[in-house]
This record gives C-alpha cells, sequence and structure tokens, in this order.
C-alpha cells in the first residue's frame, strides 16, 4: 500500500470514519479535527503495505479517539488543579500523566490484575495472549487447539471482570482517568431507562 | 436504567470490543449502527474501553520479515515517532503485573504497595507498624504493603524478620511463589538465582503451607532450588542465622558459589568465582571486616582460594587448579 494509495481510500471512506466518530458520541467539530490528525499519520505513513486498507483506517480512527480521550481527561484534569491551587505549575504542552495519575492508574491496574487472577488458568493464558500479546483469536484457537467460539467464551468472561473490577473503583473514588466524565453523571443518575 | 439491562450491554459491548479487535470494514460498520442504536450503548462501551485502556496499549505483534504484515493492529502505532510515552507506560505496566503475579488471589485486594531496595554493601532496618521487624542485607528489594503491615514479598536479596507471633494473622513472606508463614519467629530469607532459602533462629516458620508445607524449626535451614529439584531441609547454628547483621557469614557445607553470592551482596564488591570450584563445599565463618583487603586475605586462608584484585572486583580462584 503506497501513501498515496492509503490517502486515496481515505478520502473515500472520510465520511463512514466521521459517522463512526458521531457515533462515539463526538461533537461533529471534534469529528472533523479527527480526521485531521488521521490525515497527518496517513503523511507520515511509513508506505509499510496494509493488507485491509479500510479496516485499518477505521482501527487508526478508533485509536485517535481513545488518545484523544485521555489527553482530554488529562488536560480538564490539569486545569481543575490549576484552579483549585492544587499546583502551582500548569504545562499546556505536557500530555504525560502526572506522577499522581500515574500511582492512580497503577492501584486501578492492580486492582483489575487481582481481580483477573481469580479466573481459571486457561481463561487468564487466553486473554494474556489476545490482550497483552496482542494475537489474534485465529491464532489462539489454532496455538491451544480450542475452536473460535470457545476462545471468545474464554476472553469475554475476562471483560466481565476487568469491567466489573473497574466499576468498584469508579464508585469508590472520582475517577481521573475516564475520557468522558460527563457520561459518568449519567451513570449515577441511575433509572433512566 | 436497570441493573440487568446494564448487564446485558455491558455483555453486548464486550462482544463488540473483542469483535473489532481484529475486525474487518463489515464489523466496523456493524459496530456503527450498534452505537447508533441507542446512546447508551456509546456510554456502556466507554466505559469498557476505559478499563481496558489501563492495560496499556495493545501489543503490536512483532513484524515478521518482508512482506510486512499485520497491520490492523499497528493502526496507531508508529515506533520511531512517539516512543517515549508509550514505553514507560509498558514498562510500568510490566512491572506491575510481575508483582502482582507473585501475590495470589486473596492477598491485595486494594493496591497499597511500596518497595524498600538497597544497595550493594548496603543495609536498612524497616520497622513496620506491626512493631515486627525487617532488615535487608545489601542488593535487596522487599515489596511491602501499607494496608497488609504482616506481609513481605522478597523480589530478591536476603532479609531477616523478627516478627511476632499472631495465630489470627500470621506473618506471610513470599519469595517468587513460594510462601513462608511464621509461627512466631526470627527468620532469614534470601531469595536469588539460585533458588530460595531460609533459615530459622527462633520459634518456627511453615514453607508453602498449600504445598509441601515443610515445617523448620529453630536450627533449621531449607533450600529450594526451584523447579523440579527437592528441596533440602539442613542443620543451621541458630545464633549464625542471619548473622549478616552482625558483619559475620557462618556456613556450614555451603558450597562456594553461595559464599561468594553473600559476600558480593554485603561487601558492595563484585565477587567473581572460578565455576569449577562453585560446588565445592566450604565450613566456617568469616567477618565482614571494613577493610576489604583484610577480609579477603582472611578468606584466602580460610578457604584456601586466592583472593586477587582486577578491575572486575575481586577473583577467587583454586591456586592448585592453576598451576596444573
Amino acid at each position: 500500500m503506497t501513501q498515496s494509495g492509503l490517502k486515496q481510500i481515505y478520502a473515500n471512506l472520510r465520511p463512514a470514519l466521521i459517522r463512526y466518530v458521531l457515533a462515539r458520541g463526538q461533537s461533529p467539530e471534534d469529528a472533523e479535527d479527527l480526521m485531521q490528525d488521521l490525515y497527518l499519520k496517513l503523511d507520515a505513513h511509513d508506505g509499510r503495505r496494509v493488507d485491509e486498507p479500510r479496516a485499518y483506517l477505521y482501527r487508526m480512527t478508533h485509536n485517535l479517539l481513545l488518545d484523544r480521550r485521555r489527553s482530554v481527561a488529562r488536560r480538564a484534569k490539569r486545569e481543575m488543579d490549576w484552579s483549585t491551587g492544587a499546583t502551582g505549575v500548569v504545562s499546556e504542552i505536557d500530555e504525560r500523566p502526572s506522577a499522581e495519575e500515574q500511582l492512580i492508574a497503577r492501584q486501578q491496574l492492580e486492582a483489575i490484575t487481582m481481580a483477573l487472577q481469580t479466573l481459571p488458568d486457561r481463561t487468564q493464558d487466553i486473554f494474556r495472549r489476545f490482550r497483552i500479546e496482542g494475537q489474534t483469536q485465529k491464532a489462539i484457537a489454532a496455538n491451544i487447539g480450542l475452536s473460535k467460539s470457545a476462545v471468545e467464551k474464554h476472553i469475554y468472561r475476562a471483560y466481565r471482570v476487568l469491567a466489573e473490577a473497574r466499576a468498584t473503583f469508579d464508585a469508590e473514588s472520582p475517577d481521573t482517568t475516564s475520557p468522558t466524565p460527563e457520561r459518568h453523571i449519567d451513570m449515577s443518575d441511575g433509572d433512566d431507562s | 436504567m436497570t441493573a440487568d439491562r446494564e448487564q446485558d450491554l455491558l455483555g453486548q459491548a464486550i462482544r463488540w470490543h473483542v469483535r473489532i479487535a481484529d475486525g474487518a470494514e463489515a464489523d466496523w460498520e456493524a459496530f456503527t449502527a450498534w452505537l447508533e442504536a441507542d446512546p447508551d450503548h456509546a456510554r456502556v462501551y466507554d466505559q469498557l474501553e476505559a478499563g481496558d485502556a489501563l492495560l496499556g496499549d495493545r501489543t503490536v505483534p512483532p513484524v515478521t520479515p518482508a512482506p510486512p504484515v499485520t497491520p490492523v493492529q499497528a493502526g496507531n502505532d508508529n515506533p520511531p515517532a512517539r516512543p517515549p510515552r508509550w514505553w514507560i507506560q509498558r514498562v510500568a505496566i510490566a512491572a506491575v503485573l510481575v508483582i502482582a503475579g507473585f501475590l495470589g488471589l486473596s492477598v491485595l485486594q486494594r493496591g497499597n504497595a511500596y518497595q524498600v531496595a538497597t544497595a550493594p554493601g548496603q543495609t536498612h532496618v524497616v520497622m513496620l507498624e506491626s512493631g515486627d521487624r525487617i532488615e535487608l542485607n545489601g542488593s535487596t528489594t522487599l515489596t511491602l504493603d501499607h494496608n497488609l503491615p504482616r506481609f513481605a514479598i522478597v523480589e530478591h536479596g536476603e532479609a531477616t524478620f523478627t516478627v511476632q507471633h499472631r495465630p489470627d494473622a500470621p506473618f506471610i513472606v513470599l519469595a517468587g511463589d513460594e510462601r513462608i508463614e511464621d509461627i512466631g519467629t526470627v527468620f532469614n530469607v534470601v531469595r536469588s538465582d539460585a533458588g530460595v532459602r531460609v533459615a530459622v533462629a527462633e520459634g518456627s516458620v511453615i514453607y508453602n503451607p498449600g504445598a509441601e508445607a515443610v515445617k523448620l524449626v529453630a536450627g533449621e535451614a531449607l533450600n529450594d532450588p526451584g523447579g523440579a529439584q527437592d528441596i533440602a531441609v539442613s542443620q543451621v547454628e541458630p545464633a549464625m542465622v542471619g548473622s549478616w547483621r552482625v558483619g559475620r557469614l557462618s556456613y556450614r557445607d555451603a558450597p562456594l558459589s553461595r559464599v561468594a553470592a553473600d559476600l558480593a551482596r554485603a561487601t558492595g564488591e563484585r565477587v567473581s568465582l572460578d565455576p569449577a570450584i562453585g560446588d565445592r563445599a566450604f565450613t566456617g565463618t568469616i567477618a565482614i571486616d571494613a577493610d576489604r583487603s583484610r577480609l579477603f586475605a582472611d578468606l584466602s586462608a580460610l578457604t584456601n582460594l586466592r583472593a586477587s584484585r582486577s578491575e572486575n572486583g575481586w577473583i577467587l580462584t583454586d591456586p592448585n587448579r592453576e598451576t596444573r
């Protein structure tokens, strides 16, 4: 896949990508910004061959959205710290997690890891292959001699446990890592269905 | 929103999350349609994704030699352009996973862990809130937890534990996957590449209560080389257990390789030993003299080895082997 080839496909797929970003709850302006970021990334693309360019562009959009939410959450927190006088220095440029954020993330990660360890070994192994080592379900199925649907069930169970663990510390403490704090207010509204 | 519906939506969100991980274009289109069908879908998915994001970025599988492949996971990854942030995060996460792997299930519910480490040749005493005392030898790292006052992990190195016995709350030490539970006592733990060693000065401990359940009483020591090799129990002089704390290393039929490793830890010097004599047995007591030249001269006399100093630290060899 050449750079220009990928850009052509991008031009073609752009409306669908915007639709995806909007479906994820972003504003039209944010969606445009994100497309701009994506375009710049394509500029920097090193010309590696891409097997499924359209799926690849979706994946890039998806990852950029996640990155963006992380940095928005960080900036919001930093501005809040600034206004409440919690810290003397605010850097607009520095998007790296602060020590405090790293500590919180680390503690949450520990809680999640503990929760995952309550799972059977096989489930842990499959989840590790999928989530940490980045193997595809198909590859995992072939490697350990299970059907793809069985592999999916193990991964599903692990994510259930992960989500439950996260829900507990969401409830315990004000969340600084959530990319969408306003959505958590929705959550605490309780019965809105 | 009822809890049942929330659970149901979470289940759907997980299935989508897994599906798009290796998704084709059609999967992404279907996912978009699902998100559009109900605003709750996006909300639940966001929560799932935020939790998942704590595990760090999904690893990009190593690029196989030509032709380059696996672009799907490579989407947002551009190593030369932006390594620092993700790299650091991944290392931190790897460290946590290693620590967490040691803990077993019930030990740590909510992480509040910290580490205490000593440099080579340095010692350190930790007084825990519980009144228990841990002395760290050089080159030692322990993980402790504020929420778990009667718990320690010996990551590597050597430490002596002086702990009160409480039947309701035994003091638990983990060394790798091995677990040591006190029954009121003073005991010494070493963790190194050569395995785990435990020696008891007072009281008793249980080693791996859930597995081998070896009970050690005062004057007994245990050597667990790890793997499939057997655990060996031997006799020690109780007064000599943890004697590094008073600047002495005491041995009965100990392999020279262990003596050399202990010396390095206690002195902060690099100590190399001719591997051919690593298994040779040594019995005796070495005083950790602040004058290193005198220390190694004494050692040389005790062991009949030649101790020579080089740029790379101290080298212990057998003069008889050399001349042959």
